[in-house]
């Protein structure tokens, strides 16, 4: 399959646009700015440490951002028949597909940055290598899961339904793993608490890099993209 | 396969589960020619364009664009063809303009074509508007715009002109004809015998995945025009409709030395006529 630079270029530049004037996707990115900033202001900060409220905030905005940046585009396009002109018109699978997920990408960085400030985090606190590797990857992650989600659906509404789940199981299990000790190990094994774990013991105790982690996450990427290569070969972006 | 065959089908069937889409077809296309598939919803116009345009695979027989077997076509086809469907879709939250920058880019067009595009489909005072505010027309022509803004080799037209007004429907046509003449070698579904009439140079009769009859428009209407009638309005207003024999012959001929004759017009069929006899059913 060749690439084209300038058909990824011009998929980037419609995606970029198409992020930014879509507010179900801007939605996940702006709520982790707002709720981290409106939690910071208005809640003890005994409570609301640095370290939870960027945990809540990457969360928002690498898990629950990069599912919706993969899937609701990619349903969006189904929807008003635009995938289908566009696939029809010499961009391939591979073009569409890398040309659309680093405007997703540059996104969930540049909001990952901004979120260590407005948690009241010292960006000398930060690793920064592996706090952008981290949480770049379980964007990723979160975004091909999000095209997994594209490709079965035929709407954004459907897109949505299928994503509500996953999107609470991603979320829901690392913010409450420390109601029992079950789901703090259910959550150990998922790349969303994995990236939670981490972000809290850089903050509090000094961080160095573990095997399990990189394991879950490596785990985690891969089988996201062996499943969606499956479903791509299966069915296409846009199959009859 | 002649060297001006732009579009070649040869024996092209198509079954589904539980139905034949498409059955045993065979047309060529040449280069400015205008081919029609005059057929009513679902007679497979649309399926044999999906076939043709890679987006669906045949079951049978055999197929070829521009040269390349349809089973061969690849994404670099599409720089030589257009697509106009009746649900193609637009950006709705981008400009007039932009809808056709994004392809512009794309398939590596200068910049100034968009302009020149625009200017051609009565667009280019909206080309700052919003895709998403035009009117259906507006959109149809955007959409056609946006199918030959690369200069096609070949075009495909699903219904491009479907329910849309009168006016609008003309624009369209001039645009279509136009580009024939360019050397455009077009295919055009229609269930419109109107829009046939005018367009095609040759069109084939479609029934439930069948050509069922193939020419021009005129060998159609021509062929199945059996009972020669003619229509005439007389100098007192009445109108008289005559099979033709000696006597009708002698008639007009006494009409037109008297003068008494006004109009006299040919009864052959419609396209509609036609197909009604060929299938036994309407052009809906």
């Amino acid at each position: 399959m060749n690439l084209s630079l300038r058909k990824i270029n011009a998929i980037f530049q419609l995606k970029l646009q198409s992020i930014i004037t879509n507010v179900s996707i801007m939605v996940a990115p702006m709520l982790a700015v707002g709720f981290v900033l409106i939690m910071k202001i208005s809640m003890p900060k005994e409570v609301m440490t640095g370290a939870f409220l960027l945990g809540f905030g990457v969360l928002f905005n690498a898990i629950m951002g990069g599912i919706m940046t993969g899937s609701y585009p990619l349903a969006e396009e189904k929807e008003k028949n635009t995938l289908r002109v566009l696939m029809t018109s010499s961009v391939n699978g591979a073009e569409f597909i890398i040309g659309s997920i680093i405007p997703s990408i540059i996104m969930i960085i540049i909001v990952n940055i901004i979120l260590v400030p407005i948690a009241g985090v010292s960006m000398d606190k930060i690793n920064w290598p592996i706090y952008l590797i981290y949480t770049t990857l379980s964007g990723f992650i979160s975004i091909l899961i999000g095209y997994i989600i594209g490709i079965y659906s035929k709407n954004q509404m459907q897109a949505g339904n299928l994503s509500m789940p996953i999107l609470l199981i991603f979320t829901m299990t690392p913010m409450f793993q420390m109601i029992n000790k079950t789901i703090q190990n259910i959550a150990s094994y998922t790349y969303s608490g994995t990236i939670i774990n981490f972000i809290n013991n850089m903050l509090t105790i000094k961080y160095t890099v573990d095997f399990k982690d990189i394991t879950v996450l490596m785990t985690w990427l891969i089988l996201s993209i062996i499943v969606f290569i499956y479903a791509y070969s299966k069915h296409g972006l846009d199959s009859e | 396969m002649t060297q001006t065959d732009l579009i070649n089908v040869q024996h092209l069937s198509k079954h589904f589960k539980d139905h034949s889409a498409l059955k045993d077809l065979s047309f060529s296309i040449k280069a400015g020619e205008i081919f029609g598939f005059l057929g009513p919803s679902g007679a497979g116009k649309t399926t044999t364009i999906k076939i043709l345009t890679g987006q669906l695979k045949q079951t049978t027989g055999s197929a070829s664009v521009l040269g390349v077997p349809i089973e061969k076509i690849n994404e670099a086809i599409y720089e030589q063809i257009g697509i106009v469907t009746h649900n193609s879709g637009l950006y709705d939250k981008l400009s007039v303009y932009k809808n056709l920058e994004i392809f512009a880019k794309l398939l590596g067009i200068n910049k100034s074509r968009i302009d020149e595009i625009l200017k051609r489909v009565g667009l280019f005072e909206d080309r700052n508007k919003a895709a998403g505010k035009l009117s259906q027309g507006m959109r149809q022509r955007l959409v056609l715009a946006r199918a030959v803004l690369h200069k096609p080799k070949v075009l495909f037209l699903d219904e491009p002109a479907s329910g849309l007004d009168p006016s609008t429907q003309i624009e369209i046509h001039r645009l279509i004809i136009e580009l024939k003449n360019n050397g455009t070698a077009i295919f055009l579904t229609t269930h419109n015998m109107e829009e046939a009439d005018k367009l095609c140079d040759h069109l084939a009769l479609l029934n439930d995945g069948k050509i069922v009859e193939t020419g021009t428009p005129r060998e159609l209407r021509l062929n199945h025009n059996k009972k020669k009638r003619y229509k005439i309005l007389l100098k007192n207003n009445e109108e008289v409709t005559l099979s033709q024999s000696m006597e009708t012959t002698q008639k007009i001929n006494w009409w037109m030395t008297s003068n008494e004759l006004v109009t006299i017009h040919s009864c052959e069929p419609t396209l509609e006529t036609v197909f009604l006899e060929v299938t036994g059913r309407k052009l809906i």
